[in-house]
């Protein structure tokens, strides 16, 4: 059962300077939330924090199912995976041997690599050392590492950045074809966001500005909605 | 705004003057010079005395760095702080005054005496916890760090301490000139060193809650200013 | 479930070093010339280089130890890795442990690699002397990495890592370095010293135990 996770007006301040501030708000672990905001707005935060990698200033997350809450953190970690543009992998092992530590680390069994590494068009690859990876076959295997555990949410911090058009596309097929959890994104991209969500959270200076459901918004009622809420240069 | 508490830190403050005034008069006029050393021995009171809280400052580095972790509230941090300064100035009261008294004593500055390698390594270990603030920018990291660095120094302390003793037990030195301890023998040499003792003990109290207070006023200061960036930004 | 961790972390980190060659290179070599700036040192102050076959050792561990443990933690930076494990749904205190018996690996088979060294410019007997002194150098690296293991992680979060790494960690292990030292004497001298030991043995189960409890404060952001 996917967890419920609720946000109870969290605060982060980092030296003086506010990274997010009352930020409430709930949601199933099974959501597909796009967080948008401009460069400092706090995305990156919240998704250490909901990842119980950070703690908050002030304010607390919490977990729960229906018998309660769930405070055993090892729990907690086992349903999430955390891609971001740093890829987790080590240079000097092969891409195979990356995802058998990592399939170790979460304690999965009877992972069938091959197909894993099919799915992201990298059968041929599995032998290379990561150093060795072109930029988008590092992207690609971090796909394949987070979806390893199989994850109730995926943290996702720019997870296509640094990809060009057919690899985004291709990952983000996998994404809406291949996996069933939900996830929170943050990106820049605005119609990218608006395309891969079925909600969206608009940060303006840390606070949490605007929560809305998808199927209430229509896509230039979400534009219009960012650009108010957005400074100009964040705009794609 | 919070007044500092003046009632206690006043009462403090007279009983420190008094305390010192006595302790001196006790060290450099009362107590008679030792037979062998002569007046430099009595730079001995001031040494010991400082080594003691010297020592209870850094075990109050273990105990607000271990609250701290427990409760992640800033004020513990804040507290375990102003020690390991004050514990860091009175090991280097120690280090000073050691040297000073060990020239004319065994014709050397410094002799590896295991008292003295040890209240450097001491004073070496909380050296590095108050340097590694200085060098973590974030707020929360810096606490958290420093309270784990806290608690580990602080452990070794007692290992630090017995090593290099059992190390000068295992290689004894040729004694260069007269014993140590062969001094506090008269009553009123007693006397001079519990006196210097209650001194320095009530000297790092003070010390230590003027600090406190200072890194109270600052963690005021930043959070104003955080909430005046809030106001702007509304603004 | 832990005994898989600690296979886990340590097939990783000796795969790693088996490709890089990085603390062997950093390390060992390091050692190398160390020892040669140490008899030149010896030698022109008019002291029996040969008498210091303990002073070079340690000198040795010390220093190629410090920047190997560094070498270690900062590979575990590059792309982010270490935050995988701060994510991993692990006990701290198995992680910590699985973090220590690879990084222990690592240096204790650098200082066993430097007994040979030892050996042939001290001209000590590998049989007797050098072999005495397996146990105390093993000992005394594992309380080295128990310390370093945490003090890496946390100097690591600095903007100067690299030399408050040392500054911090050296005086923390210097009684276990003490009682090493004391060990390897003895056993170059053709005996064993068990009081020396003891006290190792002590030593690291203190560390170990601080580390055990310590680390998970060491896994945040």
């Amino acid at each position: 059962m996917p967890l419920q996770v609720s946000l109870d007006h969290i605060d982060k301040v980092f030296d003086e300077t506010w990274a997010l501030k009352q930020v409430s708000s709930q949601f199933n672990m099974s959501e597909r939330i796009t967080i948008v905001g401009h460069n400092g707005a706090g995305k990156s935060t919240i998704l250490s924090i909901v990842a119980t990698i950070m703690n908050p200033t002030r304010g607390s997350v919490s977990f729960s199912n229906q018998e309660g809450v769930v405070s055993d953190r090892i729990e907690i970690r086992r349903r999430m995976s955390f891609l971001s543009h740093a890829a987790m992998m080590y240079p000097d092992l092969t891409a195979l041997e990356n995802l058998q530590f990592f399939a170790g680390l979460y304690d999965v069994k009877g992972v069938d690599y091959q197909a894993q590494l099919e799915k992201v068009g990298m059968r041929h690859a599995e032998n290379i050392l990561f150093r060795a990876c072109s930029r988008g076959m590092q992207q690609r295997l971090s796909f394949v590492r987070a979806l390893l555990a199989k994850p109730q949410l995926l943290l996702l911090d720019e997870p296509f950045s640094g990809l060009d058009h057919k690899g985004i596309q291709r990952l983000k097929s996998i994404l809406i074809d291949d996996y069933e959890g939900g996830w929170l994104l943050v990106t820049h991209d605005m119609s990218q966001g608006y395309e891969l969500a079925d909600r969206f959270w608009i940060f303006k200076r840390g606070r949490l500005a605007q929560d809305l459901k998808k199927s209430d918004v229509s896509f230039k009622q979400y534009v219009s909605l960012c650009e108010t809420n957005l400074p100009d240069e964040v705009l794609l | 705004m919070k007044q500092p508490s003046l009632g206690f830190d006043g009462f403090l403050m007279v009983v420190l003057i008094a305390l010192m005034q006595v302790a001196l008069i006790w060290a450099l006029v009362v107590a008679p010079a030792d037979a062998t050393q002569g007046d430099v021995q009595r730079i001995f009171y001031f040494h010991l005395g400082s080594i003691w809280p010297g020592f209870v400052a850094f075990f109050y580095v273990l105990y607000g760095s271990i609250r701290y972790l427990m409760s992640r509230d800033a004020k513990w941090d804040r507290r375990s702080y102003a020690s390991g300064q004050v514990g860091l100035a009175f090991c280097t009261i120690v280090l000073v005054t050691g040297p000073i008294w060990a020239k004319p004593t065994w014709g050397v500055w410094w002799a590896w005496d295991a008292r003295l390698t040890s209240t450097l390594l001491m004073w070496l270990i909380f050296l590095g916890y108050i340097m590694l603030r200085d060098y973590i920018d974030d707020q929360a990291k810096r606490e958290r760090l420093s309270a784990v660095l806290g608690i580990i120094g602080a452990s070794m302390v007692p290992f630090v301490y017995f090593s290099t003793r059992w190390f000068e037990v295992q290689h004894p030195k040729p004694v260069v000139m007269g014993d140590a301890d062969s001094g506090i023998k008269d009553p009123n040499m007693i006397w001079a060193l519990m006196l210097a003792l209650a001194a320095f003990t009530v000297l790092y109290v003070v010390l230590w809650r003027r600090g406190t207070e200072l890194a109270e006023a600052d963690a005021d200061l930043s959070d104003l200013r955080l909430r005046l960036s809030a106001l702007e930004d509304e603004a | 479930m832990n005994s898989n961790l600690i296979s886990l972390l340590l097939a990783k980190d000796l795969k790693r070093e088996l490709r890089s060659k990085e603390i062997f290179l950093s390390s060992f070599l390091f050692s190398l010339i160390i020892l040669c700036i140490f008899y030149f040192a010896a030698t022109s102050s008019n002291v029996d280089f040969a008498k210091l076959p303990n002073t070079a050792l340690w000198i040795c561990i010390a220093f190629s130890g410090t920047i190997g443990l560094h070498r270690t933690h900062q590979a575990e930076l590059v792309n982010g890795c270490y935050k995988a494990l701060m994510l991993a749904p692990r006990a701290a205190g198995n992680l910590y442990l699985a973090k220590y018996v690879a990084n222990f690996s690592l240096l204790g088979l650098m200082s066993l690699l430097l007994l040979p060294l030892i050996s042939l410019f001290f001209n000590l007997k590998f049989d007797t002397q050098i072999a005495m002194a397996v146990p105390g150098l093993l000992l005394g690296v594992s309380g080295f990495v128990a310390i370093g293991t945490l003090t890496v992680v946390i100097t690591a979060n600095t903007r100067i890592s690299d030399i408050l790494f040392p500054v911090i960690h050296l005086p923390l292990v210097v009684p276990v370095l003490i009682a090493a030292v004391n060990c390897t004497q003895i056993a170059f001298q053709g005996k064993f010293s068990w009081t020396g030991i003891q006290i190792l043995c002590i030593l690291n189960l203190v560390f170990l135990s601080l580390g055990y409890l310590l680390y998970e404060f060491l896994l945040e952001e």
